[in-house]
């Protein structure tokens, strides 16, 4: 008991001093490696990005990116740890005053392709009002898309129209005009419907990502990326308590979810064998896990001691991550 | 040989004539609808097109009695003086409308409507602000105003020369171009105060506000302005279409001393269990009338349903009345009052009802409503309203037309409207502010934030604002 409640106590009290790698860069960095990342992400080709994102990058819209390409291709969590992860900023990026222009743009992405239309039309609503000329055809495109969605064929029609004047997007806007709408066009508009909150609405601040992440999987609890979304902003953000309270136990889960869900037993007093199986822990987990306790005591906390073996755990993460203010 | 010769040279020069202006179908046939509406005697030219696919030809004739003008192409634009003087004669009249259409496919479309011309003028300028409609963030706004009867329109007020610093909108006083303010926000900002061509920038806020001044309005005496202050909290709904909610967790209502530059208080209007806000003087300037509901956690904001009411002002002493009247219930008519207007006469209020909230632009059942001040009875201004948001609304000095932003296009953008009113409180249908080609509003990507009417044009330009910065 007394080895249990020192781990408690040190799971509880994560003053974070040192994380070689894992630090959080305030500005954006452009060029043309991010909108490349930016492209593919547009035409869904995750492969693309995989090939090419830098998983040790320590751009947050690159981070965002490789998060999204592995999420769509329902990898999230695989290599969740393996990855730089600036914070929440790995899953979701700002859109405020102070953003540049390929963030406000960049921040639409995720939630265009999790079905929240709501944020995903704002910010590419911004990323309009900061275009050259007012003028951007990709914004014209993704609002066409989000309005053809959503069924705002008015919208939709206004930006359709506006598209026709682009040779590269003529096809597709006549393929969409509301109206005239090719039968493989319709399927492929109620196939992205299918992910929209209908049920039931939320109204939350703009950067209350988990609401709106709550209201897409309360809408449609099979939308597992959102899921995977909502578990992984938490992790990531090192909120505990509200994973395991979104989180469902399930056989073989995610080992990333399963380092998590044993620091919200440890803290809440509650490794046992019967805890251990009703959240399905596999054992290598949770012989990892006393390992690294062991170490973390032993060392009184030293991460160089914990890093050769741990340093891709979540445990090293909630231990060491911290955001670098500069 | 020859007729078909011609036939093909016409077909061709028709084709060409509409390159680059792809039209989109539309089920009422013209684009802006301009059918069956009552216009001003002195509005700029009725630019319009015609919607249907597969056009070959278009002919339109224009008759009022004797008169007849005619048309020829898919868009019928006129030149201004051609309009000017055809309208002219048919003041008061109904100009008939009779157009045939000829198809490629073959066969032929009439389409008939007709024009009522109002021997009421509206007043002459409009000022608005054009914006993306997105908040929180902005990128190079202006202010401008157009001129109603021709095609003119200058910038006001500008991001290019303010540090691209957010401005609100810019109301007159009445529709008086010698007394009008705007906000310029950020750093050396303030309210900036048009009076008599004569601009001074004038803080408006004491520390016993809750924030800077917000909504309001400049007194018919013009010394003095009502304002709402308030902490406003943009929210998002996740239900799609229902997009943007404002949510005030704050909100009183104080009265500015211009001249003096002071704020005058009173503690029925700044209670802390209610939120007050939207206020608008009434024709005569000796009440206040605004909005008022209970405060409540943005969770509720669903709940949060606002009154009219009226409370007194005393102009030569600067005080307020003893007691706030309820002039319309919101519990009673199931939904929300926001930004009352009061015709330039007495006799009407304005206002633009919700389900809910106190933010209508993005409400799509957001219509506008007029209120009996002598009766207290209200109904909705049909005619004038749409299944999209219909606010914001502005009378003439005459109180012969309001002019309205409304968003029935497509849901996102808010153009200018306007509607007669009769003297019964009836609204004609409403039409889109013309512009010189008639396809400008498909190919235009900003709103028209807060349309104003001015009976003159407003005495500065964006060039005088800089020095108020510092």
């Amino acid at each position: 008991m007394e080895r249990l409640r020192t781990i408690i106590c040190l799971f509880t009290c994560t003053a974070l001093l040192f994380c070689g790698c894992r630090g959080v860069q305030k500005h954006s960095e452009g060029g043309e490696h991010l909108l490349e990342l930016d492209l593919a992400a547009r035409s869904g080709d995750w492969n693309r990005i995989l090939e090419i994102a830098d998983p040790a990058s320590t751009i947050s819209a690159e981070a965002y990116y490789l998060n999204l390409a592995h999420a769509m291709t329902g990898r999230l969590t695989d290599s969740l740890m393996y990855r730089y992860q600036p914070f929440e900023r790995g899953l979701f990026l700002p859109v405020d005053q102070n953003q540049d222009l390929f963030t406000i743009w960049a921040a639409g992405e995720v939630w265009f392709r999790l079905g929240e239309m709501t944020m995903a039309e704002h910010s590419a609503i911004l990323s309009l009002a900061f275009s050259e000329g007012h003028k951007s055809e990709k914004a014209f495109v993704r609002l066409a898309q989000i309005n053809l969605i959503t069924g705002d064929d008015n919208a939709a029609a206004k930006y359709l129209t506006q598209l026709l004047e682009y040779p590269e997007h003529r096809r597709w806007a006549l393929e969409y005009m509301p109206g005239r709408q090719s039968p493989e066009a319709k399927a492929r508009l109620e196939e992205k419907r299918a992910l929209l909150p209908l049920s039931k609405d939320r109204i939350h601040p703009g950067s209350d990502a988990v609401s709106a992440l709550q209201a897409l999987m309360e809408a449609n609890p099979g939308n597992l990326t959102a899921r995977d979304y909502l578990l992984c902003h938490h992790i990531l953000t090192k909120n505990i308590t509200a994973f395991a309270e979104a989180y469902q136990p399930v056989p073989n889960a995610p080992r990333v979810y399963q380092e998590a869900i044993l620091i919200h037993l440890a803290a809440s007093n509650q490794i046992n064998p019967a805890k251990l199986s009703e959240y399905c822990i596999d054992p290598p987990v949770f012989e990892d896990f006393s390992r690294y306790t062991d170490i973390y005591i032993r060392t009184s906390g030293n991460s160089h001691a914990l890093e050769k073996d741990f340093r891709y755990s979540y445990w090293f993460y909630n231990h060491f991550a911290r955001i670098n203010e500069k | 040989m020859k007729n078909r010769a011609l036939h093909i040279t016409l077909a061709a020069t028709l084709l060409l004539s509409s390159c680059g202006r792809y039209v989109p179908d539309r089920a009422e046939g013209v684009f802006p609808d301009y059918r069956d509406v009552t216009i001003p005697v002195n509005i700029a030219p009725l630019q319009y097109h015609y919607t249907a696919g597969g056009l070959m030809g278009a002919k339109t004739v224009f008759e009022c009695e004797e008169l007849r003008v005619t048309k020829r192409g898919r868009f019928v634009e006129w030149e201004l003086e051609e309009w000017r003087s055809f309208v002219r004669e048919c003041a008061g009249k109904s100009i008939s409308v009779s157009a045939t259409l000829r198809h490629w496919k073959g066969g032929k479309e009439k389409i008939s409507f007709s024009i009522q011309v109002s021997p009421d003028s509206v007043d002459s300028y409009l000022t608005y602000r054009l914006i993306e409609p997105g908040y929180e963030v902005w990128h190079e706004v202006e202010l401008r105003e157009r001129c109603l009867e021709n095609w003119d329109e200058r910038c006001i007020a500008t991001y290019a020369n303010t540090s691209n610093a957010c401005m609100n909108c810019h109301i007159h006083s009445g529709t008086r171009g010698d007394l009008s303010m705007f906000y310029l926000r950020g750093k050396g900002g303030g309210a900036i105060l048009n009076s008599g061509g004569s601009l001074r920038k004038l803080r408006l806020r004491d520390s016993l506000m809750v924030s800077s001044t917000v909504y309001g309005e400049i007194h018919p005496e013009g010394r003095y302005g009502v304002f709402s202050s308030n902490i406003i909290h943009p929210l998002f709904h996740t239900r799609p279409g229902a997009r943007l909610e404002v949510y005030d967790s704050r909100s009183d209502l104080v009265v500015a001393d211009l001249d003096k530059d002071s704020i005058l208080h009173s503690p029925i209007v700044e209670r802390a269990d209610r939120l007050e806000t939207f206020p608008c003087w009434s024709a005569d300037g000796r009440s206040i009338i605004f909005c008022k509901a209970d405060t409540a956690s943005y969770r509720e904001v669903e709940n949060i349903r606002y009154d009219l009411c009226r409370i007194g002002f005393d102009s030569s002493t600067g005080s307020f009345g003893p007691v706030v009247e309820t002039i319309w219930d919101a519990s009673l008519n199931e939904g929300s009052a926001c930004h009352p207007k009061a015709s330039p006469d007495g006799r009407w209020l304005v206002f633009t009802k919700a389900d809910y909230g106190t933010f209508p632009i993005w409400h799509r059942e957001c219509d506008l409503w007029i209120l009996d001040l002598a009766s207290g009875e209200a109904r909705a201004l049909e005619g004038a309203n749409s299944p999209y948001s219909d606010s914001y609304h502005s009378w003439s000095s005459n109180g012969r037309w309001l002019l309205f932003a409304s968003k029935r296009e497509d849901g996102q953008y808010g153009r200018p409207y306007l509607c007669h009113i009769d003297d019964e409180g009836n609204a004609s249908k409403a039409f889109v502010l013309p512009q010189k080609e008639s396809d400008f509003y498909l190919r235009f990507f900003k709103s028209f934030n807060i349309p104003d009417l001015g009976s003159a044009p407003v005495p500065f330009g964006y060039e005088d604002i800089p020095n108020l910065l510092h």
